[in-house]
């Protein structure tokens, strides 16, 4: 498995020394920036498990550089850790409001700096395995609907098909209408789903679930 | 003692290597830094105290100095407040305890930190 890879905004060349030097000896991958324009950068060039960003920076502030990078990423894209000072009027509201995951308040030990950044860590990971697991449930409940709406009819075609071969009748042709007519519709109602912004499901058979077309 | 010895050994627990690291790093910056901050009370210029004064707080910080620490907050402080008279002499004041800080830092056993 390869280390996670983390951003560390701060300016104080002590502490991130600190956090920089602890992280990497417990196996994590390192950057440090000195401000909000270098964490830009950063983001832009490189993918980062997880950021942590001191709320005191020189040019652009980090509620500021929270506020942006919340543009393009989620919490659960991207945790991001805010780091204060224990004197400042820190409103941990505000950052949490604005999309801060958690925070700490220096100077705090490294393995309590770890602790919450692996929380955030097994957070994103819970996820995107729940996201994954989802899509699969939709896809498999779009496959059963497809079965069970389309096959009946198809049958039915077949069947009218067949007969009108063998009695050389044009009247079962209305039936093959009939069920190919039934066939579109099905097809137009699962297309209409894309634009209807969610699914919702019925019970199938044996736990198995479709969807619910209007 | 101008820092906390029980806590830095608890801050640095495990990792003298960076303790030692770091420390080498504070005394050949540190006069720097107070200069920085002399040199904005000097000029008046409050939002450079400010900064100056933020940034060797957080450096105090991490080295468990309270007492200096608060002495470079209060001078943070004024540069937020655009107050700037007196910074100078509480700038001095804080150079004497900074030098005083290094000395004990520079003969403290780090030992048992690791």
């Amino acid at each position: 498995m390869s280390n996670k890879k983390v951003l560390i905004v701060e300016d104080d060349i002590i502490y991130s020394k600190y956090m920089s030097l602890g992280l990497e000896k417990r196996g994590f991958d390192v950057v440090v920036v000195r401000d909000g324009t270098e964490a830009f950068e950063e983001v832009e060039k490189n993918t980062f498990d997880l950021i942590l960003l001191d709320i005191q920076l020189p040019k652009i502030s980090g509620d500021l550089v929270l506020t942006k990078l919340r543009e393009t990423y989620s919490p659960f894209e991207l945790p991001i850790i805010m780091i204060s000072a224990m004197d400042h009027t820190f409103d941990v509201v505000t950052y949490l409001k604005l999309g801060a995951n958690d925070y700490i308040i220096k100077p705090t030990h490294i393995e309590v700096a770890i602790a919450r950044m692996n929380t955030q860590l097994d957070l994103v990971e819970l996820n995107k395995r729940s996201l994954e697991k989802t899509e699969l449930e939709t896809l498999n409940s779009l496959i059963i609907t497809y079965n069970h709406e389309i096959n009946n009819p198809l049958t039915v075609a077949h069947g009218m098909i067949n007969l009108a071969k063998n009695k050389k009748d044009f009247v079962y042709l209305d039936k093959v209408e009939e069920a190919l007519e039934r066939i579109a519709g099905i097809v137009k109602k699962i297309s209409e789903l894309q634009n209807s912004g969610g699914v919702s499901k019925v019970d199938y058979l044996s736990g198995q679930k479709m969807i619910k077309l209007k | 003692m101008l820092f906390n010895d029980k806590n830095l050994v608890a801050m640095f627990h495990g990792d003298e290597d960076i303790f030692l690291e770091i420390k080498a790093d504070f005394i050949r910056t540190y006069q720097e830094m107070v200069d920085r901050i002399k040199d904005a009370a000097k000029h008046n210029d409050a939002d450079e105290l400010q900064i100056s004064a933020h940034t060797l707080k957080g450096v105090l910080s991490t080295f468990c100095a309270e007492p200096i620490k608060e002495l470079a907050f209060e001078l943070e402080t004024m540069g937020k407040e655009k107050v700037t008279s007196g910074a100078l002499e509480k700038t001095l004041a804080l150079e004497v305890q900074m030098k005083q800080l290094i000395k004990e830092l520079e003969n403290f056993d780090s030992s048992s930190m690791k």
